[in-house]
């Protein structure tokens, strides 16, 4: 039993230190990867399994300070008791952190996750989605209904065409009002 | 029929209060106007929709039979609260009410005429969405209740899909999925209820975005009537403004709301969250030109016409005339001097001047008892008490006032008409004209465009509407100012002095020089005499070059004329400015 609620409420609860990186704290020795490590550990329900049972992150890890830093919040959430000890779910995890996050993290700022409620329930339901997991009192299509309708990859395509043919109205907008700002111009002048 | 409807209104009127707790317990609104009939309701101005709100004597209009015929009644609550939301929360009043409408209008370009509609649907999705989610009220029961047929409209998808996405409702609960509900409606509805969220507290900051949101949808005039006819029975406070006369300040360009006017798609398709709009804002959509389209003084004010249109939308029942006066006078009061302070009484009546009987019913204090007593040892009450009269003493000092004015101004075919397009000789002839009345000085204002025709003040006048109604006037025939207009108020001499100033261009030499004679007087006798009848300062205001028609401009000054050049029309104001400043600012 999992509620898209009670993972809101765990995910708006993160703490700051998550949110370091390279750019806000460069003073800090931040490790993205023993991150994920540590995580990937939970959810596989054992500490002292060696790095090699687990997928690699070293290898996957840009520069990318936005994906790097939703990776970090993304830790935190998969920190949420439910994950733990399942480790049929950690190959899961590691596509949602290194596919679907870095996709979508190209639109949203990190700090969206938490500060906007739509963003913040993307975020859960990529995440539950990826693991195959349906949110407690939701059928399968109305999580995925729901996931579709909040989904930014899918949106800001959708507003990239859109807007060809908005361009088309806006050079028509501003035709006009260059139109209207001459004809309004002061005309007045004397014989 | 009859007794239902009556049982229904005892149902709504029980849960008033109850909708008013919603908002707040310290909420102050008189009972809804209740309509047992919808002829009822037509009458108190509400037709299409069940409800209405008006600002103007902050009244709520239901319509009870069309509450029942749309089988709504058990969702009084519902109801209520969303209209008083309008009333405490969105618009909320007069003044934030025609803002609205002005910051829409700036998203809506060359369809201004359906900023109003916008505004209702903006206005209905922020209070519903703080009832539904905030106040735990049904708000999406009623609109499924209220369920038009199966509709095509885009508008009316954008708007049901945009209530699912906020108040995370089922795909297709409140829109069929199966009526051309696009992807793309689908996005703009998702930005929609995003964008209401951002901006339920700064609610008129986020007017302009969610006007150009709608924009594509409006754009068609058929699109525009379709949705209209679907949301004639929402449109609850289209006309909210009617009735509420003029709201001041509307004038001035609205900078942050031309800002404003950004197409949340522009804003979404961002990298990284930057977006392409917020680095181009307002100059990608043209928007910065528009800024520069302003009049007046530093270029901070609408144009009239713009002015008029925008009003039109506030108060569809307000006076023209009034509002090209409320125009004129908000660019010029920022150009007044300061009101002269009264120091004195000008006359007193303290001289002595003898006495008279004191009757019964005079104050008791008025009696002179020492007066009384000499003329007679036993006292009878208003038979024999006398009292003091006083007689009126002149005081030179005190008794002065400012100089009457009289402004002709040039109205000939080549002046713009003021109600379309800002006129600086109108703006200057407000400052001058204005800051006179305020000085305690009575004005009057004569247009003339001749040979043609005139219109002028009924000799001078203290009423601020008599006098800008004729100065905002327009008339446009003839060359220039009719010099034997000034016989009107000067043919003989004047008892109370008076100014005059005449604003006009070269044509007025024209003038002059013909041959025509009214009264025998040729029009070079008349200007002459005008300003000596006038007994006070005369002055010419010329759009002209001083190395023009110099042997004229002697002639005048030898009269007594001052000449005062302008070059270009700025410096009609700055001329004003120094007149009132020099003739009205002190009362010594």
């Amino acid at each position: 039993m999992i509620y898209i609620s009670d993972l809101i409420h765990h995910l708006k609860k993160c703490p700051e230190v998550f949110f370091y990186n390279q750019e806000t704290h460069p003073e800090e020795d931040l490790q993205t990867s023993v991150l994920l490590l540590d995580i990937f550990r939970r959810v596989y329900g054992d500490f002292s399994v060696d790095d090699s049972e687990l997928p690699s992150v070293t290898a996957d890890l840009e520069d990318d300070v936005n994906h790097l830093t939703s990776m970090q919040l993304a830790c935190w959430f998969f920190s949420f008791d439910f994950f733990k000890g399942q480790p049929h779910l950690v190959p899961k995890i590691h596509q949602f952190l290194f596919e679907d996050l870095k996709q979508v993290c190209a639109y949203v700022k990190s700090r969206e996750w938490v500060e906007d409620e739509d963003r913040a329930e993307e975020f859960i339901r990529l995440a539950l989605a990826r693991c195959e997991i349906t949110p407690s009192g939701e059928s399968t299509i109305e999580a995925a209904d729901r996931l579709e309708a909040l989904d930014t990859v899918k949106r800001q395509a959708v507003l990239k065409e859109t807007n060809e043919s908005m361009e088309r109205i806006r050079e028509i907008r501003r035709q006009m009002a260059e139109k209207k700002a001459r004809e309004s111009a002061n005309v007045y002048s004397r014989e | 029929m009859e007794d239902s409807l009556e049982n229904i209104l005892l149902k709504w009127k029980e849960d008033w209060p109850i909708a008013k707790l919603n908002w707040s317990p310290y909420v102050k609104l008189r009972e809804p106007v209740w309509c047992l009939s919808s002829e009822e309701a037509s009458y108190e101005g509400l037709t299409g929709s069940f409800a209405m709100i008006r600002l103007s004597d902050h009244r709520i209009v239901i319509d009870l039979e069309k509450i029942h015929k749309e089988g709504i009644v058990d969702f009084s609550v519902e109801v209520l609260a969303h209209e008083i939301g309008h009333h405490i929360y969105s618009p909320a009043n007069l003044y934030d009410n025609a803002i609205l409408l002005s910051r829409i209008r700036w998203g809506l370009a060359d369809i201004e005429d359906r900023a109003p509609f916008v505004a209702n649907l903006y206005t209905d999705l922020l209070i519903n969405d703080t009832l539904q989610r905030k106040k735990n009220l049904n708000m999406a029961e009623v609109y499924r209740k209220l369920k038009v047929e199966e509709l095509t409209s885009k508008t009316w998808m954008f708007y049901m899909r945009t209530y699912e996405y906020l108040w995370k409702l089922e795909r297709g609960s409140l829109v069929s999925i199966n009526g051309g509900l696009s992807a793309a409606i689908d996005a703009d509805a998702s930005l929609a209820a995003s964008l209401i969220r951002s901006y339920s507290k700064n609610w008129l900051d986020g007017a302009g975005r969610f006007a150009a949101l709608m924009y594509p949808y409006l754009m068609e005039d058929k699109e525009y009537e379709d949705a209209r006819k679907v949301f004639v029975v929402y449109l609850d406070s289209e006309h909210a403004g009617e009735g509420g006369g003029v709201v001041a300040g509307l004038a001035e360009m609205d900078l942050d709301g031309i800002a404003g006017a950004i197409d949340p798609r522009e804003e979404a398709v961002s990298v990284h969250g930057e977006s392409k709009a917020a680095t181009s804002k307002a100059a990608d959509l043209g928007l910065d030109k528009l800024k520069d389209s302003g009049e007046g003084p530093q270029q901070r004010y609408l144009d009239p016409g713009k002015y008029v249109d925008l009003f039109r939308q506030v108060n569809p029942k307000i006076d023209k005339q009034e509002l090209i006066n409320n125009y004129y006078k908000e660019i010029a009061l920022p150009h007044l001097i300061s009101f002269p302070l009264e120091s004195t009484n000008p006359k007193s009546f303290n001289l002595p001047e003898g006495t008279e009987s004191w009757d019964v019913s005079d104050p008791m204090d008025e009696i002179d008892w020492v007066e009384t007593a000499i003329g007679a040892p036993e006292i009878f009450p208003g038979y024999n008490t006398v009292k003091r009269v006083y007689g009126e003493e002149d005081n030179d000092a005190e008794n002065k006032k400012p100089l009457d004015v009289y402004i002709g101004i040039d109205c000939s075919g080549s002046m713009g008409n003021p109600s379309k397009r800002f006129s600086w000789p109108i703006l200057a002839a407000t400052v001058i004209g204005l800051s006179a009345l305020r000085a305690g000085a009575k004005v009057m204002g004569c247009l003339s465009g001749e040979p043609g025709s005139f219109m002028e003040t009924e000799g001078f006048r203290s009423s601020e509407k008599e006098v800008l109604s004729v100065l905002t006037s327009y008339l446009g025939t003839g060359y220039a100012y009719g010099v034997p207009r000034l016989e009107s108020p000067f043919g003989k001499p004047r008892k109370e002095k008076s100014h005059v100033i005449v604003v006009t261009d070269d044509d007025i030499f024209r003038m002059l020089k013909s041959e025509d004679k009214t009264n025998g007087k040729t029009n070079w006798t008349i200007i002459e005499q005008a300003l000596e009848n006038a007994g006070g300062v005369g002055t010419l205001v010329l759009h002209s070059s001083r190395n023009w028609h110099e042997e004229e401009v002697k002639r005048l000054k030898d009269m007594g004329w001052h000449v005062h050049y302008v070059t270009n029309e700025q410096q009609l104001l700055d001329f004003a400015a120094e007149f009132s400043h020099n003739h009205y600012h002190a009362r010594t």
